[in-house]
C-alpha cells in the first residue's frame, strides 16, 4: 500500500554538481591563461605566422567560452534535479510514515467493529496517498525536464546526439572541434572514455597521456585545416536560436494555446542567452548591425545593408523579435527617423557651425565658456556632417559613422551644460548625469560592450 | 634574440606553457567526462543517468578537442622557434 521512494542520493548528485562547477571556473582560468600566452607568442612571432596563429587562438578560446557554459548548465540541471528528487522522497517517505500509521489505526478500528471509523480512515488515507501522488508526479514532470534540458546541451555540440550513446558523444564532440585534417582517433578515444569512471585524479592523468595521442598530429597537419570547422560552435548555437525562433514565431500565430507560447518563449530565451554569449555569431552581428542602420536609414534599406554583409543570415532573422507594444513604437520611430535624420543632420551642421562661429569671434564671452562652444560646434558639426551622410546614402553606415553621431552628440551636449552649467538647476543635474550614464553605455555597445 | 619580426626564444618559452595549458585542459575535460558518468550513478534513474553523462561527454569532447588546437599552438610556437633559430645560425 505504500508509495514507492524514488531512487537515488540527491546529496552526492548535488556534490557532484558543486564539483563540475569548479572545473568549469578552472576553464574560465584557462581560456584567460590562453589569452595571455597568446598575446606573449604573438608579439614574438614572425609577421607571416600571426594570422593563422591568431585564426587558431580564437578558435580555442571560443570552444573554452563554449566548454565553460556547457558544464556550467550541466552542474544547474543536475543540482535542479536533485532538489526535485530529494523534495519527492522527503514527501513520499513522509506520506508512507503516515500511510502506515492509518493502517494501524484501521486494523484496531475493525477488530473493534468500528465501521464509521473505519470509512473516515480509508478516506484520510485516499488523501495521503494523493499527496504522495501528486509530489511523484510533479518529479516525473522534472525528470522529464531534466532528460530534455541535458539532452539539449549535448544536442548543441553534436546535433542528433540524444540518440547516441555517451561514449559517442564524446568522440563526435572531440572530432567537432579539432580541424577535419587532424581527425582524432576514435578507437582510442573510446577506450580512454572507458577508462575514466569519475573524477578519479590518477585515472584522469594515464587517460589524459592515451587521449593526447588520439587528438593531436602537430601544427603543420592543423594549418591545413580549415577553420570552418570550428565555426560549428558558432553555427549549432545560431541554428538552435532559429529554431526556437521560429517555433516562437508559430506559437504567435496560435491563439489559445498559452502553455505552448510561454514554452517557446523560454526555449527562445534560452536559445537566445547561448547566442549573445557566443561573441561571433553572424546573427547576433547581424542584428546588432540591423539596430544600428534602422534608425539612420530605415528599415528596409537596413535590411539590404546588413543582408549584403552577412548573406548566410536567414533573412527573417536579422530584424530582432519585438513584442506588439515595441513593434508599434518602433514602426512610427521608423517612419520618422531617415525624414528625421535628413533634416536634422544639416540643422545639427549649421548650429554647431554657428557655435565655432560664436566660439572664436565673440571675445565678450569668457574663455571657458567660448572653449565649450567650440568643442561643442566641433561635436555637433561631425555628427550633423556624418548623419547627412548616412540619411543621404552618400557612405554606407559603419559602426564607426554611428559612433561619431553618437559621440559628437554627447560631445555637443557635454558644451552645452557646460555653457549654461549656472542656469541648471539641481534635479536637471541628475538628468544630465543620466545622459553621461547613458552616453557610457552607448559608447560600451556600440564597442563591442554591454 | 629577436630576427625579422620574430623571437625565438620567447616563442619556445610560450610553446612550453601552451603545452602544460592543453594538458590542463585535456585533465578539465576527462574530470567532466567523470563527473557526469559519477553523477548518474547517482540518480536512480536509467535515463536521467545516461543524459547527464552524455552531455557531459560532450562537453567533454569540447574540451578535448580545444586541447589539440592548445597542443597546435604549441607545436606552431616551437616550430617558428626553431625555424627562426635555423635561419640565424643561432643553434638551439
Amino acid at each position: 500500500m505504500s508509495l514507492t521512494v524514488p531512487a537515488g542520493s540527491p546529496a552526492s548528485l548535488t556534490a557532484r554538481a558543486d564539483t563540475l562547477s569548479r572545473v568549469a571556473d578552472n576553464v574560465v582560468t584557462r581560456r584567460d591563461t590562453l589569452t595571455t600566452r597568446r598575446d606573449a607568442a604573438l608579439a614574438a612571432l614572425p609577421t607571416r605566422r600571426v594570422g593563422d596563429f591568431r585564426a587558431a587562438s580564437r578558435d580555442a578560446g571560443t570552444a573554452l567560452e563554449g566548454g565553460a557554459l556547457g558544464a556550467t548548465a550541466i552542474a544547474r540541471h543536475m543540482r535542479t534535479y536533485a532538489d526535485s528528487l530529494d523534495g519527492a522522497q522527503a514527501v513520499v517517505r513522509d506520506v508512507n510514515r503516515r500511510l502506515g500509521s492509518i493502517q494501524r489505526q484501521i486494523s484496531t478500528a475493525r477488530a473493534e467493529e468500528d465501521w464509521t471509523e473505519v470509512d473516515r480512515l480509508q478516506g484520510e488515507l485516499r488523501r495521503e496517498r494523493g499527496v504522495g501522488e501528486d509530489a511523484l508526479e510533479e518529479f516525473r514532470r522534472s525528470r522529464r525536464a531534466a532528460v530534455r534540458d541535458l539532452n539539449s546541451e549535448a544536442e548543441l555540440w553534436v546535433p542528433g546526439s540524444s540518440s547516441l550513446a555517451p561514449v559517442e558523444a564524446w568522440v563526435a564532440a572531440s572530432a567537432a572541434i579539432v580541424p577535419t585534417s587532424i581527425g582524432v582517433d576514435a578507437t582510442v578515444l573510446r577506450q580512454v572514455w572507458r577508462g575514466v569512471n569519475a573524477d578519479d585524479a590518477q585515472q584522469i592523468a594515464t587517460q589524459a597521456n592515451k587521449v593526447k595521442a588520439a587528438g593531436t598530429r602537430g601544427w603543420q597537419l592543423y594549418q591545413l585545416g580549415s577553420y570552418a570547422t570550428v565555426a560549428r560552435l558558432n553555427r549549432n548555437v545560431e541554428a538552435q536560436y532559429q529554431a526556437a525562433r521560429a517555433a516562437y514565431q508559430l506559437a504567435q500565430s496560435t491563439p489559445g494555446d498559452l502553455r505552448g507560447m510561454v514554452r517557446a518563449e523560454q526555449n527562445l530565451i534560452t536559445a537566445l542567452q547561448r547566442l549573445v554569449a557566443q561573441p561571433a555569431t553572424q546573427t547576433s552581428q547581424a542584428q546588432r548591425l540591423y539596430g544600428l542602420y534602422e534608425s539612420l536609414v530605415g528599415k528596409d534599406k537596413a535590411w539590404d545593408l546588413v543582408h549584403q554583409r552577412f548573406p548566410n543570415v536567414p533573412g527573417d532573422s536579422i530584424r530582432p523579435l519585438r513584442g506588439p507594444l515595441m513593434t508599434r513604437i518602433n514602426r512610427i520611430s521608423r517612419a520618422v527617423g531617415p525624414v528625421a535624420s535628413k533634416i536634422m543632420g544639416p540643422v545639427s551642421v549649421l548650429l554647431g557651425g554657428y557655435d565655432i562661429y560664436t566660439g572664436l569671434a565673440d571675445d565678450t564671452l569668457p574663455t571657458d565658456v567660448r572653449a565649450s562652444r567650440i568643442i561643442g560646434g566641433v561635436g555637433s558639426v561631425a555628427a550633423g556632417a556624418a548623419t547627412t551622410a548616412i540619411a543621404f546614402g552618400l557612405i554606407a553606415a559603419t559602426p564607426v559613422g554611428v559612433a561619431v553621431i553618437a559621440v559628437g552628440s554627447v560631445v555637443a551636449l557635454g558644451a552645452w551644460a557646460y555653457e549654461n552649467r549656472e542656469a541648471i538647476a539641481e534635479t536637471a543635474r541628475d538628468v544630465g548625469g543620466a545622459v553621461v550614464d547613458g552616453a557610457k553605455k552607448v559608447w560600451g555597445w556600440l564597442s563591442g560592450g554591454d | 634574440m629577436t630576427y625579422s619580426g620574430g623571437n625565438p626564444t620567447v616563442l619556445s618559452t610560450q610553446a612550453r606553457l601552451l603545452t602544460a595549458l592543453g594538458a590542463d585542459i585535456r585533465t578539465d575535460a576527462l574530470r567532466v567526462v567523470g563527473l557526469g558518468k559519477d553523477a548518474g550513478g547517482f540518480a536512480g534513474d536509467g535515463e536521467v543517468a545516461e543524459a547527464m553523462s552524455r552531455a557531459a561527454s560532450a562537453i567533454g569532447g569540447v574540451l578535448n578537442g580545444t586541447a589539440a588546437l592548445v597542443d597546435g599552438l604549441s607545436g606552431g610556437a616551437s616550430t617558428a622557434a626553431e625555424q627562426l633559430r635555423a635561419a640565424t645560425g643561432t643553434g638551439r
